[in-house]
Order: structure tokens, then C-alpha cells, then sequence
């Protein structure tokens, strides 16, 4: 394992919250839009994350071997869409409304999304912190030849 | 030599063996060096820094042009870029201290 790997496993946090971060400013977006594809209220968005060597195969030779995988990050293993039901709004005014004035909202809450904003900024400088200790590490390694 | 330092330097173990430095050129191919003789392991050490530097330059090139939609790729990129280079000074640092103790001795 080179020294760069913890730099390497830290810069793939930063991509992945960045996504993250990107996923829930859509849904906050998106959190009024009653007409979306296919003329349906938008489905709110999820990351799932999964880790680098976490495969199946790579964890059973492991667990036989003995040698766990060298750590390699966190990659995304896809964007998924939140099953939860829409909400139904009374609002007859609305040109979305059904014939009993209601209207069918996105599956979105705000507050859901501002706490999900706070844990992914939270997440990021975690490991904008990681990739400065390696850094500094690796430096202070270099200050012995001086 | 200082037994720690000579221990530190441990994969530069030939790097007394002067007779080897003027094969440099010969075996400029990476991957193609012997990294037993000094000469080739400062050969590969400058490759790959090279490449560091290259990677790093292209990275810049294509965040500022936009191309580059991972801002923490040029980053790391840069980092490592830079730390390599740290590294390989204070080698280059650490030889010349070496020479110079030997232009010193008094016979």
C-alpha cells in the first residue's frame, strides 16, 4: 500500500458526498414540481454507497484467506428513488389538482433534506481532514531527511 | 556511514556504486530498470516523478479549460504531485550533503 492510497481513499469521500450533496439539492429543488416525467409529482432521490473491493468474491477470499482487501474508498453504487408515497395537498386552485381538488405533491421533505445537507457537509470535511492529516503526515515523514 | 541513515536508504543500497551512474541513460525505459544499482533507481524514482508532474499538469489544464467535472482530481493530483516532489528534493538534498562530506575528508 502506498502512501498516496489514504489521499486516494479520502479524495473518493469528497466525490461521493459531492454527489450526495448534489442529489439532495435536486429533491430541495425539486420539492414543489408536481409534473414531472410522465406527468407524475417528482419521486424524491437517494444515494446508495458501497465500498471499493467490497464485492462479494473479494470478501470471501478475505474471510478464507485471511488478508482482508487494501482499502480502496467508497464508490457510488447507484441513485435510487425514494418509494414512499406522494402526499396529497388540498389545493383546488392548482391546474394539477384531480377532480376532488387535490393536488399530488413530490414525497420530498424539507427538513429530511436540510438535516441530509448538514450530515453530507459534515461527511466532507471529515474527509477533507483525512486527506490533510495524510498530507501532513507524509510531510513531517520528509522533515526527518532534513 | 551513520548506520541509521545508511539503514533508512535502504533501497538505494548500491548508491555507492558510482561505476553504475553512467548507464543512465541506457535504461531510461521505466519498468525496464534494474533498481540494484543506484543509477537506475534514481532513473525510475525520476520517471514516475515526471509522470506525477504530468498528471498534475494535465489535471489543471483540464479543470481550467472545464473539461475536468471532479474538482478533487485535480487536487489529488496536485498533491501528490507536489509531495513527490518534496520527497525528491530532500533526496537530492541528502546527496549533496553526502558528496560534500566526502570532498571534505582529509586524507
Amino acid at each position: 500500500m502506498s502512501f498516496f492510497d489514504s489521499i486516494d481513499v479520502a479524495a473518493s469521500g469528497l466525490t461521493a458526498e459531492r454527489l450526495r450533496m448534489d442529489i439532495t439539492s435536486e429533491n430541495l429543488a425539486n420539492a414543489q414540481t408536481t409534473n414531472g416525467p410522465g406527468g407524475t409529482p417528482y419521486q424524491r432521490q437517494e444515494v446508495v454507497l458501497q465500498q471499493v473491493g467490497g464485492t462479494f468474491g473479494q470478501q470471501l477470499a478475505g474471510v478464507m484467506g485471511g488478508t482482508a482487501p487494501a482499502p480502496g474508498g467508497v464508490s457510488v453504487a447507484g441513485i435510487v428513488k425514494d418509494p414512499t408515497p406522494d402526499q396529497l395537498i388540498y389545493d383546488p386552485s392548482n391546474p394539477s389538482a384531480n377532480k376532488q381538488g387535490y393536488v399530488r405533491m413530490p414525497n420530498v421533505n424539507s427538513v429530511t433534506e436540510m438535516t441530509d445537507l448538514i450530515s453530507e457537509s459534515n461527511s466532507y470535511q471529515a474527509d477533507v481532514t483525512a486527506m490533510q492529516t495524510a498530507k501532513t503526515m507524509y510531510s513531517k515523514t520528509l522533515e526527518l531527511l532534513k | 556511514m551513520i548506520p541509521a541513515i545508511s539503514g533508512m536508504s535502504a533501497g538505494l543500497g548500491g548508491e555507492w556504486n558510482i561505476g553504475s551512474i553512467g548507464s543512465i541513460g541506457s535504461t531510461s525505459a521505466p519498468g525496464a530498470t534494474s533498481p540494484a544499482s543506484f543509477g537506475g533507481a534514481l532513473s525510475s524514482a525520476l520517471n514516475s516523478l515526471e509522470s506525477t508532474q504530468a498528471a498534475a499538469t494535465t489535471a489543471s489544464e483540464q479543470l481550467a479549460t472545464g473539461q475536468l467535472t471532479d474538482p478533487t482530481k485535480a487536487v489529488t493530483a496536485v498533491e501528490e504531485a507536489s509531495l513527490s516532489m518534496d520527497l525528491a528534493s530532500q533526496i537530492s538534498n541528502k546527496l549533496v550533503t553526502a558528496t560534500n562530506t566526502i570532498f571534505q575528508t582529509t586524507v
